[in-house]
């Protein structure tokens, strides 16, 4: 199974079979049906020319017949034939040249006793007996039949001599020939074909070489009137009917309609060349357009996929540009406003890590904010620069922040750097706690170590009060704007402490683990 | 019934009255549908006897006429040696001619009532026509022997003052393809014979319409 990889290939194999499919699947049908069609017109045309066959024969014998019955009654004929009969030499000659005016091929006389008395071409008793005893025994006083006589067909009539009764039966025959072949195939478009008891073809509106053909063939042909034989003709597909004609001897002899499929086929072959070029046609056709297509379709897709490249390296400002009102448009669209979403929640990241702790930032960001919170134990830090008021007095304002935002940086580095967060700075101030929001082991250790890291970087002299109590942690405010912050009386009694730092009396002593307060 | 066969009533009655020894004989005859034939021909010749000598040519006569344009009747039976008139009762001409070898005799044309005539003298069969109208024909069956009669249209035909003895019967009709011939022998006063024959179609040539409209 040929795997396709690409989204265009898949495209085109998919119209392409789609078209094939339906022209393939038309030049079937057609075919089928043009050939049922034209066997079905064939067959009918066989049938319509065994009955114009029949008709034709039976026209120009029944014509023979009328003018051999006017010359019959011909009063010097009546007169003389008794005396003709007598003398079958005159008879002969006096009737050749009646014959001849009738245009027959065929002039014998037979009398009442079904004796042939004379013949031309010469014939026996047999010949025309059968006949003869019919015309006796019609009302009509006439039949027809068929005689084979030197390997040649004739198709003959009986008529009498009446005298005024009848005295003799005198024949008349027109042989079956090319002429009465092609005469026929004229009339019914279908050509016909003789063949005698030897089945040697006598007479046939066949062209040589196709006689030639169906020659070889029809000894072995059943002479069913029924039964439609295909057969090969000099190269020609054709279809065949043979009628079964019975000789007065009682042999039979043959007819064969002769109908050229090919020919028959040849208006459905050219719609079926048609087909196949409209195919072609159609296939060429479903190419430029699906290759189009599916170039116009994933054209667009892999633009989409490289812009998705983009935004993985972190480009939310690029735009993509595809200026198409479908759904591909709709898409990038989606991809523009996702970059655009994606660049905003980027700044807001951004701004919150700047105004609240990246802890508490963090769990902004993960958890959302919500009003409320939850007690536990934190160890607070407050610490206050000594002499700040009188020291921004003498300085001016900007020296002032400088120094200021210096001196916090420098804090709240050491804080952090001891998982401490910046609650708030309150001017001059810092609120720091350790363990919230994220618990931590040995907060109060940490808070000094903390404090510690910061001794003696500025020149500058600073309170600090360090608490561990439990207090209550979280977001402290109003649904419109909230501070992560704790709140308890160990807040303001670490506030206190801090404070206490101002009165001399008091120092910070450390002992083992913890710090004591002690009054100097 | 008819003339003829009151006469021969007569006789019968008058030879059994007088004590003569003649016999009659009854004839019927069929075809092979089992219907009666008409106009059927039916003569007897002595086997065993002189036939009675021929009467006097022209003694006898008979008379075929033409009306109507055929001949009537279509067929007759006349003693050998009769007078046959063909008088023309048509306004139209007629030329009647036989190419019979019994009698070979040509009337040309001909009209107005005149009376033609032929002494027939020899026996055998003599078919009549006209030469200007095809389809008229007639049958005179020219007969030696004096005991010979012709069926009716009920098929049946009587023959008396027959002496008692063997006979040849003989039977002709236009549409049998050969006469008929068997012995037959006339021993009692009354005999009868029937006669089953079987017959072709009539092959008569179709009468061409006319103004009147007729035709066969």
């Amino acid at each position: 199974m040929i795997q396709l990889r690409s989204f265009r290939s898949k495209l085109l194999a998919l119209s392409l079979l789609a078209v094939a499919t339906t022209q393939i699947a038309t030049y079937f049908i057609v075919d089928a049906v043009s050939h049922r069609e034209a066997r079905a017109e064939i067959s009918e045309n066989l049938r319509v020319a065994a009955i114009a066959f029949q008709r034709v024969t039976t026209e120009r014998i029944s014509l023979i017949a009328t003018s051999a019955t006017a010359v019959a009654s011909d009063y010097a004929y009546r007169q003389n034939y008794l005396e003709f009969i007598e003398d079958p030499q005159t008879l002969q000659s006096a009737f050749t040249s009646a014959s001849a005016r009738i245009d027959a091929d065929l002039n014998a006389w037979v009398d009442l006793d079904g004796i042939t008395v004379t013949s031309t071409p010469a014939a026996t008793d047999e010949n025309f007996i059968e006949t003869v005893f019919r015309a006796d025994e019609s009302e009509g006083a006439r039949a027809f039949g068929y005689v084979e006589i030197n390997h040649e067909l004739y198709v003959i009539v009986a008529v009498p001599i009446r005298a005024p009764n009848i005295g003799a039966w005198w024949i008349v025959g027109s042989r079956v020939n090319h002429a009465l072949a092609i005469t026929l195939q004229e009339m019914t478009a279908i050509d016909v074909s003789f063949s005698n008891t030897d089945h040697e073809i006598v007479a046939s509106s066949l062209p040589a070489a196709t006689r030639t053909s169906l020659g070889q063939l029809i000894a072995s042909l059943p002479a069913d009137p029924n039964q439609i034989h295909t057969l090969d003709l000099a190269g020609e597909s054709s279809l065949v009917k043979v009628l079964p004609m019975s000789l007065d001897s009682g042999a039979t002899f043959a007819a064969a309609l002769q109908y050229s499929l090919d020919e028959k086929l040849e208006p459905a072959r050219r719609l079926s060349r048609l087909i196949l070029l409209i195919t072609a046609g159609g296939l060429a056709l479903a190419c430029v357009l699906g290759l189009g297509f599916a170039r116009r379709l994933s054209k667009p897709i892999q633009t989409l996929a490289a812009h998705t490249r983009v935004i993985t390296a972190g480009d939310y400002e690029t735009r993509l540009h595809l200026n198409r009102i479908d759904e591909l448009g709709d898409l990038a669209n989606a991809f523009n406003d996702m970059s655009s979403g994606l660049a905003e929640r980027d700044q807001v990241r951004d701004l919150l890590d700047k105004n609240v702790s990246p802890e508490v930032a963090a769990q902004l960001m993960r958890e959302g904010s919500g009003l409320g919170g939850e007690e536990r134990e934190v160890t607070v830090l407050f610490a206050d620069l000594r002499g700040f008021t009188t020291l921004s007095e003498n300085m001016p304002p900007r020296d002032v922040v400088t120094l200021l935002n210096r001196y916090l940086d420098c804090m709240a580095q050491a804080i952090e750097a001891e998982d401490g967060v910046i609650d708030k700075f309150i001017g001059d101030e810092i609120m720091a706690l350790f363990g919230a929001p994220i618990a931590g082991e040995n907060s109060a250790l940490r808070a000094i170590k903390a404090e510690f890291a910061t001794e003696g970087v500025p020149p500058l002299e600073f309170g600090i009060g360090i608490n561990t109590a439990p207090v209550i942690a979280g977001d402290i405010g109003s649904s419109r704007r909230l501070n992560y912050s704790v709140i308890g009386d160990g807040v303001n009694l670490t506030a206190r402490l801090q404070s206490q730092t101002r009165n001399p009396e008091f120092a910070l002593e450390l002992e083992a683990d913890h710090f004591l307060l002690v009054l100097r | 019934m008819r003339f003829k066969d009151l006469l021969v009533f007569a006789l019968i009655s008058s030879s059994a009255l007088t004590g003569l020894t003649a016999a009659s004989l009854d004839v019927t005859a069929q075809d092979q549908n089992a219907k009666t034939i008409s106009e059927l021909v039916v003569s007897l010749t002595p086997l065993d006897a002189e036939l009675p000598p021929l009467p006097t040519p022209g003694s006898l006569t008979a008379t075929v006429e033409q009306k109507n344009e055929e001949f009537d009747p279509y067929v007759i039976a006349v003693r050998t040696g009769t007078e046959v008139m063909f008088p023309n009762l048509d306004d139209v001409q007629h030329h009647v001619y036989s190419l019979s070898r019994p009698a070979k005799f040509d009337i040309p044309l001909h009209g107005g009532n005149k009376s033609k005539s032929v002494v027939l003298d020899q026996a055998g069969l003599v078919p009549v026509g006209c030469n200007i109208h095809d389809w008229m024909l007639s049958y005179v069956v020219v007969i030696d022997s004096p005991w010979f009669t012709q069926t009716s249209a009920d098929g049946a035909a009587g023959l008396s003052d027959l002496p008692t003895g063997r006979y040849k019967l003989e039977a002709w009709h236009p549409r049998l393809r050969r006469p008929h011939a068997q012995e037959i022998t006339i021993s009692d006063a009354s005999n009868s014979v029937n006669i089953e024959l079987r017959l072709r179609p009539d092959r008569r040539i179709r009468r061409a319409p006319t103004a009147n409209g007729k035709g066969y």
